[in-house]
C-alpha cells in the first residue's frame, strides 16, 4: 500500500505543479524551465515556518506558495517590462531557478546548505494529496475561465490584438507566473513534508523540464491534460521498471512516439469543464424526479 | 453479444492454467526465498556505481544459493535504479519493501538519499544498511538520537577530514591549504570542513576556499586563483573520481604542481587510466585498497566475467551483502525465520565479523563501523599505494 | 595581471568549445524555430565513435574524427527524419518539437550509457604540453580547437552565403514556406541543416571529450551552450559565436574575481542583465515569435 501511496502523493504532488506550469505555459504562452526554482522557494519557506514557528501546516503551504508567488515578482517585473519572450523568458527563468539552488548549497544557517534540511516530519499523507490536488483543479479550473484567464488565453494567442482589447499585458503575465509559482510553492511544500526532508538537489533542472513536458504533453490551453499527464509521467518510469537498465530508453522513445502519434498533446486544447458531471447529476435527479413521479402516478 | 463470450471460452482454459501456474509460482517462492533489496544508480552520471555492484551481487548471491543458501532459503537480489535522485529512492525503497517484501535493503551510495530512506527503515521495521552515506546523520539523526534500523559500512565525513589533515600537517609538513569543494555534495563539503576545523587547530592556515557544483567540467578558473594564492596543498574532496581525474589535468594544463589531497570518492581504478600521469604524487583516504594482492584474484575474475572493473564501490557493497548474510544466518539459528527485526538485531551486534574487505564490527550506539582503519594512499607510476594506516581511537 | 590574462585564455578557450555547439543550435533555430534539444546525445555519440575507432581500431587521430563526423550526421539526420520530420510537416508548434527531442536525446544517451557503461575516459590522444607566455599558460590543444572552430565557422558562413544552397538555407530561414513555393526543396534544406549541426557537435564532442573526458552524460554541458546562443539571439550565427565567448570568459572571470562558489549566480545575472537590455539577444532577429 505504501508504495502505491508513494506514486499518488509523489504524483500528486507533480500534478499541483504542472497545474501552474499549465497556467503560465499552456495558457498564456510563456514558457519556463525554472519552476523547480519556486518549487525550491515553496518548500523551503513552507518548512521553515512549520519548524521555526510552529505553523499549522496548510497555513505553512500558502505561505509557502504565497512567498513564490512574490518571489516571481523579482525576475517576471523586470522580463515583461523588457518584452522578454519565448526561449528568452525560459533562460530568465532557468538561471533564476540554478541561482536560488546554489543559494540554498550555501545558506548553512537554518536550511543546512547543501547537508539539506534535516528533521522535519512526514505531514503529507494520502487525503491531505488528495484534498490538495483537488483544491488546486478547482481553482485552476476558476482562473481559465474567469476573466483573467481570458485574458492569459488572448495574451498567448496574439499580443499586439490583446492589448488593443484593452487587456494590460504586464498585469496578466504577472497575474499568470503568480498563481504559477504558487502552486509550483505548495508543491514544494508538500514534497519537502512527504519526504521528511529537503535538499537543493531536489530541484534540478530535470525537474523543471520534466515539468514542462508533462504540460506539454498534456495539451496546451488544457488543464485536464497536465493533470492526467504529469500524474503519468511520475507513474510510467515506475511501471517500466520492469525494463530496469532499459527503462529511461524506453520512456525517450515513449516520448517520440507520443509526440509524433499525437501531436497535438493528449489533451490539446481540450477544456476540462464539468459539463460531464451536470448532465449526469442532472439525469440521475431526472430519473429520480420520474420515478417519483412515476410512483406518485 | 455472443461473440466476445466465446473469445473469452477459447481463452478461459489456458488463462486460467496460467494463474494457476503462476499462483503456484509465487506461493513456492515465498516459502522459500529472501529477498535483498538494492537501491542503486544505473543510469545518469553516477551510473557506473550501479554497473560495478548489481553484477557483484548476483555473483554472490548466486554462489550461496549454490551452496545452499541460508538456513534452506535462497536468497534474491531485487536491484531498483535511481537516476540518482533523492525521490526516485524514496519510492523505490518503499517498493522494495512494501510490494517486495525484501528482508534487508542495501544501499544507497549518497547521504542525500540516504537520509529519507532512514525513516522509512524506521517505520517499516526493515533494516537499511548504506554503502558509502558518509554524512553523519544518515544513522544519527541531528538531535543524536539513533536511527534503530538504518546502519553503513563506510565510515564518516570526521574521519577522513580529520586523518587527512593529520597526515598534511604532521607528515607532510603542509602549512597553507587550498580548498575546491563541490559545493552543492554534502559529502565534499563536510570532509572540507572538517579538514579546515583540524588543521587550523593544528596551527596550519586557510588561504582559499574555492567552489564548483557537482557536474562542472572546468575548474581552470579555481585552479588559477589557487595558484596565485600561494597555497602548498589542494584538498578536493570529489564526490566522484571524475571531478578528480579533470582536477588533475587541469593542473597539469596551468602548471600548478603542489601536492592535491583527496577521499575515497578518488578510489575508482579508472582514475589512474584517466589522469593517472597527472596525479603522481597526490594523496587520499581510503578503507580498502583494491591492489591488495588478496583481492587480486577476485579482480581479475570480475573483470573477466562482467567486463567492468571492481571499484571500491563494488567492495563496499560486497561488504553491505556480507554482513546481511551473517545476520540472515544469526536470526535464522535464533528465530528459525528471517525476520526483518532478529536481521536488525544481529547487524547492531555484530563482532569481529568476516566481511568482504576486513573483519567488522558495528557500533550499536552509532551503527557505524567500529575503528575501520584508513589507509592513507599515494599515486604512484599509476598505481595506487598505501602509505600509512590510521586506526582511529590509537 | 598575469591571474587576469590566464582567466581571459581560459575563458576564450572554454567560450570555443561552446561555440561550437551553440551555432548549431542557432542553425535549427534559424530555419525551424525550435531549439533541438537533442544535441547532447549527438555530441556524446560523436565523441564515442572517435573514442572508439581510436582505441579498438587503432585508426588515426584524423580518420577517427572523420568517421565520428560521417556517423553522427547519420545520426543526425537519421533522427529529424524519424522524430522531426512528421511533425514539421503536420505544422506542429515548436513545442512539441522540442519535447520530442527531448525524448530521443533522453534515449540516444541512455543507450549509450548501456552499451558504453557509464565510466569517464581519458580520450586516447597525447596532449601535448602547453606552452607558457610568462607565466601564463596556453594549451596547445585549446589552441588547435579554437583554430579548427573558426575555421569551420569561417566555412559554414562561406557556404551559406556563396554558395546556391546555403543561399537556399537562408531564404528558408526568412520564411520557409515562401522559399519552398520559390522552388527551394525543403527536405534538401533539413538535409544540409542537420548534416551540418550532425558535424558541428560530433567536432564539437571529440575536443570536449580530449578536453575532459567521454562519458554518456558529457552532454550535459550543452546547455551552456543553448544559453550562449539565446543570449548572443536566437538563429543568429555570429550571435551564438559571440555569446559563447562573452559566457566563457564571463565564468572565468566571475569565479576569478568574484566567488568560484556563486559563478553561476553572477554569470546568470549579468546574462539576464543583457537580456533586458536586449530582449532578443544581442543580434537576433526582432519580430513576433509564438508558442
Amino acid at each position: 500500500m505504501g508504495y502505491i501511496n508513494a506514486i499518488i502523493i509523489l504524483g500528486g504532488i507533480n500534478v499541483i505543479a504542472a497545474l501552474g506550469v499549465a497556467i503560465l505555459t499552456g495558457y498564456t504562452g510563456l514558457f519556463s524551465i525554472g519552476h523547480a526554482g519556486f518549487m525550491a522557494l515553496g518548500g523551503y519557506m513552507c518548512a521553515i515556518m512549520v519548524m521555526e514557528f510552529n505553523v499549522p501546516f496548510a497555513i505553512a503551504l500558502l505561505i509557502g506558495g504565497t512567498f513564490a508567488g512574490l518571489c516571481s515578482f523579482i525576475i517576471g517585473y523586470p522580463a515583461f517590462r523588457s518584452r522578454l519572450r519565448g526561449d528568452y523568458f525560459a533562460i530568465a527563468t532557468l538561471g533564476f531557478s540554478e541561482a536560488i539552488r546554489l543559494v540554498l548549497n550555501n545558506t548553512y544557517e537554518v536550511v543546512g546548505g547543501a547537508f539539506g534540511y534535516m528533521g522535519m516530519s512526514t505531514l503529507t499523507t494520502l487525503p491531505v494529496i488528495l484534498i490538495a490536488v483537488a483544491l488546486a483543479l478547482y481553482f485552476a479550473h476558476m482562473f481559465v475561465t474567469s476573466q483573467y484567464g481570458k485574458n492569459c488565453i488572448a495574451v498567448s494567442q496574439d499580443e499586439v490584438a490583446a492589448q488593443m482589447m484593452g487587456v494590460n499585458l504586464l498585469r496578466t503575465k504577472l497575474i499568470a507566473l503568480f498563481i504559477s509559482a504558487f502552486y509550483a510553492g505548495v508543491a514544494g511544500g508538500l514534497l519537502g513534508f512527504y519526504m521528511a526532508y529537503l535538499s537543493p538537489s531536489f530541484f534540478s533542472i530535470t525537474r523543471s523540464s520534466d515539468l514542462l513536458a508533462a504540460v506539454v504533453f498534456g495539451g496546451i490551453q488544457s488543464l485536464i491534460g497536465p493533470f492526467i499527464t504529469a500524474f503519468v509521467l511520475i507513474a510510467v518510469p515506475e511501471l517500466l521498471r520492469f525494463f530496469a537498465e532499459w527503462r529511461l530508453v524506453v520512456y525517450g522513445l515513449l516520448f517520440v512516439v507520443v509526440m509524433l502519434f499525437r501531436p497535438q498533446g493528449l489533451l490539446g486544447y481540450v477544456e476540462m469543464n464539468f459539463a460531464f458531471a451536470r448532465r449526469w447529476w442532472s439525469k440521475l435527479t431526472a430519473k429520480k424526479d420520474a420515478s417519483a413521479k412515476g410512483g406518485a402516478a | 453479444m455472443n461473440r466476445p463470450s466465446s473469445i473469452f471460452s477459447w481463452l478461459r482454459v489456458p488463462l486460467v492454467l496460467v494463474l494457476a501456474a503462476g499462483l503456484l509460482l509465487t506461493g513456492c517462492q515465498q516459502e522459500k526465498t529472501i529477498k535483498i533489496g538494492y537501491v542503486t544508480e544505473q543510469t545518469g552520471v553516477e551510473a557506473y556505481i550501479g554497473q560495478a555492484t548489481v553484477p557483484a551481487l548476483q555473483d554472490y548471491i548466486d554462489e550461496v544459493n549454490a551452496a545452499g543458501g541460508v538456513g534452506g532459503y535462497k536468497l534474491q537480489l531485487v536491484a531498483y535504479d535511481t537516476r540518482s535522485e533523492v525521490t526516485d529512492a524514496v519510492s523505490v525503497t518503499k517498493r522494495l519493501i512494501e510490494q517486495d517484501r525484501v528482508t534487508a535493503v542495501i544501499g544507497p551510495s549518497w547521504s542525500a538519499a540516504a537520509i529519507p530512506m532512514a525513516e522509512i527503515a524506521d517505520t517499516n521495521k526493515v533494516p537499511i544498511i548504506a554503502t558509502t552515506a558518509s554524512n553523519v546523520n544518515v544513522t544519527v539523526d541531528e538531535k543524536g538520537e539513533l536511527n534503530p534500523f538504518m546502519f553503513r559500512v563506510c565510515f564518516i565525513d570526521p574521519y577522513q577530514g580529520f586523518a587527512l589533515a593529520d597526515y598534511a600537517y604532521n607528515e607532510l609538513g603542509k602549512r597553507k591549504v587550498a580548498f575546491l569543494t563541490d559545493v552543492a555534495s554534502p559529502y565534499s563539503v563536510g570532509i572540507q570542513r572538517y579538514f579546515a576545523e583540524h588543521f587550523v587547530e593544528l596551527g596550519g592556515e586557510v588561504v582559499a576556499e574555492e567552489g564548483y557544483q557537482t557536474g562542472d567540467t572546468e575548474f581552470r578558473a579555481q585552479l588559477a586563483k589557487v595558484k596565485d594564492s600561494g597555497a602548498d596543498v589542494l584538498v578536493a574532496p570529489a564526490y566522484t573520481y571524475r571531478d578528480a581525474g579533470l582536477i588533475g589535468q587541469q593542473m597539469n594544463a596551468l602548471g600548478l604542481t603542489i601536492t592535491v589531497m583527496g577521499a575515497d570518492g578518488w578510489f575508482v581504478d579508472d582514475l589512474l587510466s584517466m589522469a593517472g600521469k597527472e596525479l603522481e604524487g597526490a594523496y587520499l583516504t581510503n578503507g580498502v585498497s583494491t591492489d591488495d594482492p588478496a583481492f587480486a584474484p577476485f579482480n581479475a575474475a570480475f573483470e573477466k566475467k562482467h567486463n567492468v572493473k571492481a571499484n571500491i564501490y563494488t567492495y563496499y557493497t560486497l561488504d553491505a551483502m556480507y554482513a546481511i548474510k551473517y545476520a540472515l544466518d544469526q536470526a535464522v539459528q535464533k528465530v528459525g525465520s528471517p525476520d526483518p527485526v532478529a536481521v536488525r538485531d544481529a547487524l547492531e551486534n555484530m563482532k569481529d565479523v568476516q566481511v568482504f574487505t576486513s573483519k567488522m564490527t558495528m557500533e550499536p550506539d552509532t551503527h557505524n563501523p567500529h575503528n575501520k582503519p584508513i589507509l592513507i594512499m599515494t599515486i604512484k607510476d599509476s598505481k595506487w599505494e598505501i602509505v600509512k594506516t590510521f586506526i582511529p581511537g590509537q | 595581471m598575469e591571474l587576469f590574462f590566464q582567466q581571459i585564455v581560459s575563458g576564450i578557450s572554454i567560450g570555443a568549445v561552446y561555440s561550437l555547439l551553440a551555432v548549431g543550435y542557432a542553425l535549427v533555430y534559424s530555419v525551424y524555430n525550435f531549439t533541438n534539444w537533442a544535441f547532447d546525445a549527438f555530441m556524446a555519440f560523436g565523441a564515442f565513435m572517435a573514442f572508439y575507432a581510436i582505441s579498438l581500431f587503432f585508426m588515426p587521430f584524423w580518420a577517427a574524427a572523420l568517421i565520428s563526423i560521417v556517423l553522427t550526421i547519420v545520426l543526425s539526420v537519421g533522427s529529424e527524419r524519424l522524430a522531426y520530420r512528421p511533425l514539421r510537416l503536420r505544422k506542429a508548434p515548436r513545442l512539441f518539437m522540442m519535447i520530442s527531442a527531448m525524448g530521443a536525446n533522453l534515449m540516444i544517451v541512455n543507450l549509450l550509457n548501456l552499451i558504453f557503461g557509464g565510466s569517464f575516459r581519458r580520450f586516447p590522444v597525447d596532449a601535448a604540453k602547453p606552452f607558457f607566455i610568462g607565466n601564463v599558460s596556453i594549451g596547445r590543444m585549446d589552441l588547435l580547437a579554437g583554430a579548427i572552430s573558426f575555421a569551420i565557422l569561417a566555412l559554414l558562413w562561406w557556404f551559406l552565403y556563396r554558395t546556391k544552397p546555403g543561399l537556399g538555407v537562408r531564404a528558408s530561414s526568412i520564411d520557409i514556406m515562401t522559399a519552398s513555393l520559390m522552388g527551394v526543396n525543403n527536405d534538401a534544406v533539413a538535409f544540409i541543416i542537420f548534416a551540418v549541426t550532425g558535424a558541428l557537435s560530433s567536432v564539437a564532442g571529440v575536443f570536449y571529450g580530449i578536453k575532459y573526458a567521454v562519458f554518456p552524460y558529457m552532454g550535459l554541458v550543452t546547455i551552456k551552450a543553448m544559453i550562449a546562443s539565446i543570449v548572443g539571439g536566437l538563429g543568429s550565427l555570429p550571435g551564438a559565436v559571440v555569446g559563447s565567448l562573452i559566457l566563457g570568459v564571463l565564468e572565468t572571470l566571475v569565479a576569478g574575481y568574484i566567488s568560484s562558489t556563486y559563478r553561476d549566480l553572477f554569470s546568470f545575472l549579468f546574462l539576464v542583465i543583457i537580456l533586458l537590455f536586449f530582449p532578443n539577444g544581442l543580434m537576433g532577429k526582432s519580430g513576433d515569435e509564438k508558442l
